[in-house]
């Protein structure tokens, strides 16, 4: 696990150095989170150019506000607050509410990924178009699809896109930006307990789509010192 | 928590939450999306052009603007370490500042643009003020006597308007000067040449001596003219016996010159001006005598006393 207070503290070092003018602190920070933040997008859109979009969205205001940023927060909290307020203004413009009060599922809060969204070759690489066709618990592992492992993935990857846009949020805030749950409540203006009962739900129903598949043995991925996803 | 967990839910929850559950390991194990390169690219370069170091503003506690108020202008000196002076102040006084768009290398060879103070516009007004108002002094109170200047002796306004005014002053003589030169130096025009435009009569008195004995001979032709018209027409009304109807009846040529012994007699034009002409100088009015003398012989250039009079000039 990241220690969460080292890291902090050394990215609001970092921020405060580009604040001051240092570009190489700015190239460091972002190194560091590019990952984590571009993934909270791309699970939460299913839109690599909606991704893309957002992403991007961020770092500038970041880069705008860089003389105004102070180091009472983490950088973490700082950012991810900017890129949940991005979220929601896509949500908005798009016509999808992004909660319904109670954190429940509602329709029009669910993004359904679209196929003809994707671009094929990014879908190739990055993401399955077959996963999200198919509902968790009906998919069949294909032929490919051998092994235990990349069956769960696939159906972990359908499940979390089936979960509400605040239970897939809370869920990705704890693993992509490894954030606790003051943390979550903090960047989602929550509070406490609500978070943590949706992450509860969210956890609940991931397991459940995985089903009885043997479980990963062991996490195949090293994080990076800074906190980002190799 | 909530209703319908199992403690085997709370405790896979629990280990979530400790990130020991294997659904973390399962989540860590998906592809690692990220964005393109192109997009890296791009945000770094915004970051780069963003984080040039701007200008830094001098302090307003060290621009200290030395304004001379004897000078028209108050010019403020700008302290020497302003350009090129390395930031001072917190990061938050850093953040505060504008930054303007330069280069790192500009930093340091660029003269920083120092804020004016506010009280150097209403100085260097009262500054101008008071200059105009010593030359105003100095020019009025140097034109009429030297008393009135001695009063601002020791006065730098005083002095220094005795210096413009005797600048303008010798600008004034210059031009003076020049302006003199240039008129004396310009070719005068040729005095006007009087050509008379007649006979000059140069003995009015001889003159007037010969038109009064002219005019006594004309008055004695006229008289013996109109006696022997007289005559004749007396000798006409009276005709003699028996001569009466033999007598041829005058024809219109003769009574044309019967009926005209009078014209004899009659004063012509040319004697009534020479009749005038004595007029006027027995009238004591020798100018107008002289005057019409002249037109006189203007209009009778061929008369014979226009002649005589003409040759008592000097040619």
């Amino acid at each position: 696990m990241l220690p969460a207070m080292a890291a902090g503290n050394d990215d609001a070092e970092l921020m405060t150095r580009y604040a001051a003018g240092d570009v190489a602190a700015f190239a460091a920070l972002y190194a560091r989170h590019k990952g984590p933040l571009y993934r909270y997008f791309f699970r939460q859109c299913g839109n690599p150019d909606t991704a893309d979009e957002l992403f991007q969205d961020v770092w500038l205001r970041i880069i705008k506000a860089r003389e105004r940023y102070t180091p009472t927060a983490r950088f973490t909290t700082y950012m991810y607050q900017i890129a949940h307020n991005c979220l929601v203004d896509h949500f908005r413009k798009a016509g999808r509410a992004f909660t319904n009060g109670s954190g429940e599922p509602t329709a029009a809060a669910i993004p359904e990924p679209v196929a003809e969204e994707i671009d094929p070759a990014f879908a190739s690489a990055r993401w399955s178009l077959v996963d999200w066709e198919n509902d968790p618990a009906d998919s069949a592992p294909g032929p490919e699809a051998a092994s235990s492992g990349e069956q769960r993935a696939g159906r972990l990857r359908s499940a979390l896109d089936t979960l509400p846009v605040e239970q897939r949020e809370a869920f990705l805030l704890h693993e992509e930006a490894e954030m606790g749950l003051a943390d979550i409540a903090e960047v989602t203006g929550a509070n406490p307990e609500t978070v943590k009962s949706r992450l509860r739900y969210a956890v609940k129903k991931l397991r459940t789509a995985l089903g009885d598949l043997a479980p990963a043995t062991a996490r195949s991925t090293s994080r990076t010192p800074g906190g980002a996803l190799s | 928590m909530s209703t319908g967990n199992t403690p085997r839910d709370d405790a896979e929850f629990e280990a979530f939450l400790g990130r020991e559950s294997p659904l973390a390991a399962d989540y860590a194990g998906l592809e690692k999306a990220g964005p393109p390169a192109s997009l890296d690219e791009k945000i770094l370069a915004v970051a780069k052009v963003a984080a040039r170091p701007a200008p830094k503003p001098v302090p307003k506690t060290e621009a200290k603007p030395v304004v001379t108020p004897i000078a028209g202008k108050a010019v403020p000196t700008q302290p020497a370490q302003a350009a090129g002076a390395p930031a001072q102040g917190s990061g938050a006084e850093r953040r505060k500042r504008p930054r303007p768009e330069a280069t790192p290398a500009d930093d340091h060879t660029q003269a920083v643009p120092a804020r004016r103070p506010p009280w150097l516009l209403p100085a260097a007004l009262a500054a101008s003020v008071l200059v105009a108002v010593g030359v105003g002094l100095g020019v009025y109170l140097n034109a009429p006597s030297d008393s009135a200047d001695a009063t601002l002796d020791g006065s730098l306004f005083a002095k220094r308007a005795r210096e413009r005014s005797e600048e303008s002053k010798a600008a004034t003589a210059a031009v003076q000067d020049a302006e003199v030169i240039e008129l004396e130096l310009a070719p005068l025009p040729p005095p006007p040449v009087f050509q008379p435009e007649g006979p000059q009569v140069q003995d009015l008195d001889a003159a007037i001596a010969l038109i009064r004995k002219e005019l006594v001979l004309a008055n004695q032709m006229a008289a013996a003219q109109a006696d022997q018209a007289l005559e004749l027409q007396s000798l006409s009304r009276a005709p003699m016996p028996g001569q009466q109807s033999a007598a041829p009846a005058p024809t219109p040529a003769t009574e044309v010159e019967l009926a005209s012994p009078a014209s004899a007699s009659v004063v012509q034009p040319r004697e009534r001006r020479l009749t005038k002409i004595l007029e006027l100088y027995d009238g004591g009015n020798p100018d107008l005598a002289g005057d019409s003398l002249e037109i006189f012989l203007r209009d009778f250039e061929d008369d014979p006393i226009s002649k005589r009079i003409v040759a008592l000039t000097p040619e």
